[in-house]
């Protein structure tokens, strides 16, 4: 397949601080993938690179096979950005904000963002600053997607949404994934919203990727269990493949990375005994490498 | 169709579509010929990558529940008859071990969850009996 | 008449000082910018000791903000020094107000900020009692003069009801903090003007006010908007959709380039700061003359002494009104800590070369309205007050008559200059913008810092020194030796960038050159030989011409763009 956005060892910093430390990714056409981690962890940081806000102080980036900041109008033209800050100009109305992308985008469809801001009772006559926050956020996501851009950047789409704006804006996502050859890049702390979206996930930690994979290879991979001793056991459990352990005494909540049997194993060795094991969910897994147990070996 | 998807627990969507999909064939509320929707709209119904859907309906028609039909899209396969005992079978099965694991956690013999099997039955079939409610032993 | 106006500059660094204490972030930009003006008055009436003529010039040029025009400034105080054998043109200026400045800064604030406490009350009370003068006015003299008194009472009610709209509605949001701080300056602006009134003739009365009434209507409408709607403007969507379905929505044709598209979306904002820089010229100059002149007006000086400040006083007051209404709703921009880029703008398919162009071609079209309005009004009041004018309103008191060709060429040059000036602020806000420095914004209060410690030393010096002199002679030449530098520099940089071609930066450099020779042509024919050093004042007017920002800004947005 071919690969839309490339990251190759991507270094930036800001003065002293590193804001991100050799992230390497790759998004192949027509696949979604999920950029989640904490606030600050450097999610909208990638985000601007590919977008040629940023440039990387060393590696490479490459969005449709150009570097973004050399050659922003071919690339921002096949781009669609929603992002998590409200920066529509909010002395436009609707209609003028139309025209206005319709002057940069020649691919506009204005029957497509006719249809759009009638499912969404999008005001069109309004200036845009005197919508509500979710009409705001259903207008930027009119103005992103009626021009049918290859590559949909979406960064935190859905923060400090009401639930039926985030609904919306899921549902129309889904319909423009579902037309071929679509490419997403979502970036979001709702990881319910990750897990029914995503083909792969990174996990963006400090700055750096902590986990890349397809997001079924990952559930599949994880697995969450509970450790039960005969006796209580006062040092922390560690063992082959482990992530994060939690809890105290005879019990320990577990989460490792490996098959099922490699985990008996390792339970028998230490003495224990497995039970409630299962696939774990995202939540669990965003959760396990956002607080990893020191010195767990990984 | 109703599907429900869930996001808590570590099961994949793609697996949470085609266990679903296998449990309406077995118990009948999809027969043989049924239609299954596009995928762009079950995915918009569910709020699901649409690629994941996909991956579901690949799988299933691995399996042989459903076929493709080559211009008129997909439907629950007629050889997905036979399947469905076996596959009734295997859905009881799963219920079953997840609570004997559960009842031999809590120390209960086999012969006492059969027993408490029986008496649960009666209470399902004459509800208003409160004797066998009141007592749980 | 002295002890009214007196306190003026001060009660403007005391609003500023307010709004630094109790306002948001708005409200101490606006405040600081009125501030800014107290302290360019100060500027402005040391400057004016050197002549009236070259004082008003200079402050025009202060006012632009632009170095070129500040390096000429400084260029006149050492000539006026250097030749300090000038002294008709000195005496019919300073009157009898040398020891002003002085005076006016080492008045405390606290007395301004109490002064502007009591123009507050003062005011509200006068809306009343003039509104009972107007009754008094229709029954001692004639309608006419109910009217006029009639007119003023409006003016002040305006003026309360709006302040009070403000204040009784919801003091919140980003808006009205900063408005009621520019109530608060048109209060003090106003609070001196009225107690003159007393000692002025009639027609001075009527102009006054005339213009002062028209400045308080747009202040009184945004008042009672804001009464009425209250801010932010809460709508509710359900609400909004309703009307949205009522009204039409119009279909635009589409735009047909990029660059119309971008001008379209800048002209709301190129239209504000068009406003705002000529209300700014004239606001200064006018209040700074009016207050400078006000005894002497129409007694001392030169005839052309007289008309300019006339004319400036006028015009100040007719687009103040603007300029009211055009920094209220408008964040000024140029103390923004973050100026980056928007990110809407930065996230469009566009090159940093599509951007600056536009935001040059909309500020030569933004500036050469404000000129327009600005050479408009200044005839509209030359031709009521010309001698032979049916409307000759002040005839007799006015000797409104070129004496040669030379001053007719000297006032083109000057009207045409104004052009070049207003230009060159408004692109010198989009450098601040394009690079996305607010330090390059801000360099201009330092070089006006610089220029007033310049001043003081020179004031003070001795007046034959010929070091710095020379020493300007060769800063100039060296100022324009570093801008053709720079501006090779960034073309070629451009180019290697791909943001521009050869071609364009070919004909850039062309119609650069045009203007320069044009205006030392012009510079050639009508200026007095005697008064500025040729040496010195070809590269002044060059430098006012913009070549290397126009390169380098494509640069700097790339810059600023992706960082």
């Amino acid at each position: 397949m071919n690969s839309i956005v490339q990251l190759d060892h991507v270094t930036r910093s800001f003065g002293s601080k590193l804001a991100l430390n050799d992230v390497s990714l790759k998004v192949d056409q027509g696949t979604v993938l999920g950029l989640v981690g904490e606030n600050g962890s450097g999610k909208t940081t990638i985000l601007k690179h590919v977008l040629g806000l940023l440039k990387p102080n060393t590696g490479t980036v490459s969005v449709f096979g150009m570097d973004p900041a050399r050659q922003p109008v071919p690339v921002l033209a096949q781009i669609g950005y929603l992002s998590e800050e409200d920066i529509l100009p909010g002395w436009m109305r609707g209609y003028e904000l139309q025209r206005y992308m319709q002057g940069f985008y020649p691919t506009w469809d204005q029957e497509y963002a006719d249809q759009l801001a009638k499912e969404f009772r999008l005001d069109l006559y309004a200036k845009l600053s005197t919508l509500s926050k979710g009409q705001r956020a259903r207008a930027g996501l009119m103005a992103a997607l009626a021009y049918r851009p290859p590559l949909i950047v979406l960064d935190e789409p859905s923060s400090g949404l009401d639930p039926i704006v985030r609904h919306d804006i899921l549902s129309v996502i889904v319909r423009t994934i579902a037309e071929e050859g679509r490419t997403v890049i979502l970036s979001s702390h709702h990881l319910a919203e990750v897990d029914r979206l995503a083909d792969n996930v990174a996990l963006v930690k400090n700055g750096e990727i902590a986990l890349y994979d397809a997001l079924d290879t990952l559930k599949e991979e994880h697995i969450t269990c509970t450790l039960v001793y005969e006796k209580a056991n006062f040092s922390m459990p560690i063992f082959k493949g482990l992530v994060s352990i939690s809890g105290s005494g005879r019990e320990w909540t577990a989460l490792s990375k490996g098959t099922p049997e490699l985990l008996r194993e390792e339970a028998e060795r230490l003495g224990a005994r497995v039970i409630d094991q299962r696939s774990a969910s995202l939540d669990e897994i965003f959760v396990g490498y956002s607080r990893p147990t020191h010195g767990a070996s990984r | 169709m109703q599907l429900h998807i869930t996001t808590n627990d570590g099961v994949p969507i793609y697996l949470q579509i085609v266990n679903q999909v296998k449990y309406l064939v077995a118990s009948g509320r999809l027969s043989p010929g049924d239609e299954m929707p596009p995928i762009r709209v079950l995915a918009e119904q569910l709020v699901v990558n649409p690629n994941t859907v996909a991956r579901a309906y690949r799988e299933l028609e691995v399996s042989g529940v459903v076929e493709k039909r080559r211009t008129a899209g997909t439907y629950i396969s007629e050889a997905g008859s036979p399947l469905a005992r076996g596959e009734q079978v295997r859905i009881l099965s799963d219920r079953i071990d997840s609570l004997l694991s559960e009842a031999h956690q809590l120390g209960f013999s086999d012969e006492e969850i059969v027993d408490l099997l029986r008496r649960r039955s009666a209470v399902l079939v004459s509800p208003s009996d409160p004797t066998l409610e009141e007592d749980p032993s | 008449m002295r002890s009214a106006t007196l306190p003026y500059p001060s009660q403007l660094m005391a609003v500023g000082a307010m709004g630094r204490l109790f306002l948001d972030r708005n409200g101490k930009i606006l405040a600081g910018t009125v501030g800014l003006i107290g302290l360019m008055h100060l500027l402005g009436r040391i400057s004016t000791n050197i002549g009236s003529t070259a004082g008003t010039l200079a402050v025009m040029m202060v006012t632009t903000f632009d170095l070129a025009g500040i390096v000429i400034l400084s260029l006149i105080f050492i000539l006026r020094q250097a030749n300090a054998e000038a002294p008709q043109s000195m005496n019919g200026s300073i009157g009898n107000g040398s020891s002003y400045p002085v005076a006016m800064m080492t008045l405390p604030v606290a007395d301004g900020l109490l002064i502007s406490a009591q123009m507050f009350f003062t005011a509200l009370s006068m809306g009343v009692v003039i509104l009972v003068t107007a009754g008094m006015g229709w029954l001692a003299f004639d309608k006419s003069g109910a009217l006029i008194t009639c007119q003023v009472g409006i003016c002040l009610i305006c003026f309360t009801l709006c302040l009070q709209a403000v204040c009784w509605s919801r003091i919140r949001g980003p808006l009205v903090k900063p408005f009621l701080c520019t109530v608060l300056m048109g209060f003090s602006l106003m609070g001196p003007s009225v107690t003159t009134i007393l000692g002025h003739t009639f027609t001075q009365f009527i102009e006054l006010y005339v213009g002062l009434t028209l400045a308080s209507i747009p202040l009184a409408v945004i008042g009672f908007r804001t009464a009425r709607h209250g801010y932010p403007p809460k709508i509710d969507i359900d609400v909004a959709t309703k009307a949205g379905q009522r009204r039409e929505v119009p279909k635009l044709v589409p735009f047909k380039s990029k660059l119309q598209t971008l001008l379209w979306s800048d002209r709301r904002r190129h239209g504000q700061a068009a406003i705002w820089v000529t209300g700014f010229f004239c606001f200064s100059f006018s209040l700074i003359t009016l207050l400078i002149h006000w005894n002497t007006l129409g007694t001392y000086g030169t005839p052309q002494d007289n008309i300019g400040d006339r004319a400036e006083w006028l015009i100040g007051l007719v687009i103040m009104s603007c300029f009211l209404l055009g920094s209220a709703p408008r964040r000024v921009d140029l103390f923004m800590p973050d100026r980056r880029i928007n990110p809407f703008l930065a996230t469009r398919p566009l090159s940093g070369t599509d951007v600056t162009r536009s935001l040059f071609v909309c500020s030569a079209r933004t500036g050469l309205i404000s000129w327009a309005l600005l050479v408009l009004t200044l005839f509209a009041w030359c031709s009521l007050h010309a001698p032979s004018s049916p409307f000759g309103l002040r005839a007799g008191s006015l000797e409104f008559n070129f004496q040669s060709q030379q001053q007719i060429l000297l006032t083109a040059t000057a009207v045409a200059w104004l052009l070049v000036l207003i230009w060159n602020a408004l692109t010198l806000l989009l450098t601040a913008e394009i690079s996305g420095n607010g330090a390059i914004g801000m360099s201009f209060v330092a070089t006006l810092a610089v220029i007033a410690v310049q001043a003081s030393v020179q004031h003070n010096a001795d007046p034959h020194s010929a070091i710095p002199y020379e020493l300007f002679t060769v800063i100039l030449w060296a100022a324009l030796g570093s801008k053709l530098i720079l501006a090779g520099v960034a073309a070629a940089n451009g180019i290697t960038r791909g943001l521009f071609r050869g071609r364009e930066v070919i004909l850039t450099f062309g119609v650069w050159l045009a203007a320069a020779v044009v205006m030392l042509a012009a510079k050639n024919a009508c200026c007095p030989p005697m008064l500025f050093s040729s040496a010195q004042l070809t590269p002044g007017m060059i430098l006012t011409i913009p070549l290397a920002r126009i390169f380098v800004a494509p640069i700097s947005l790339e810059w600023n763009r992706h960082q």
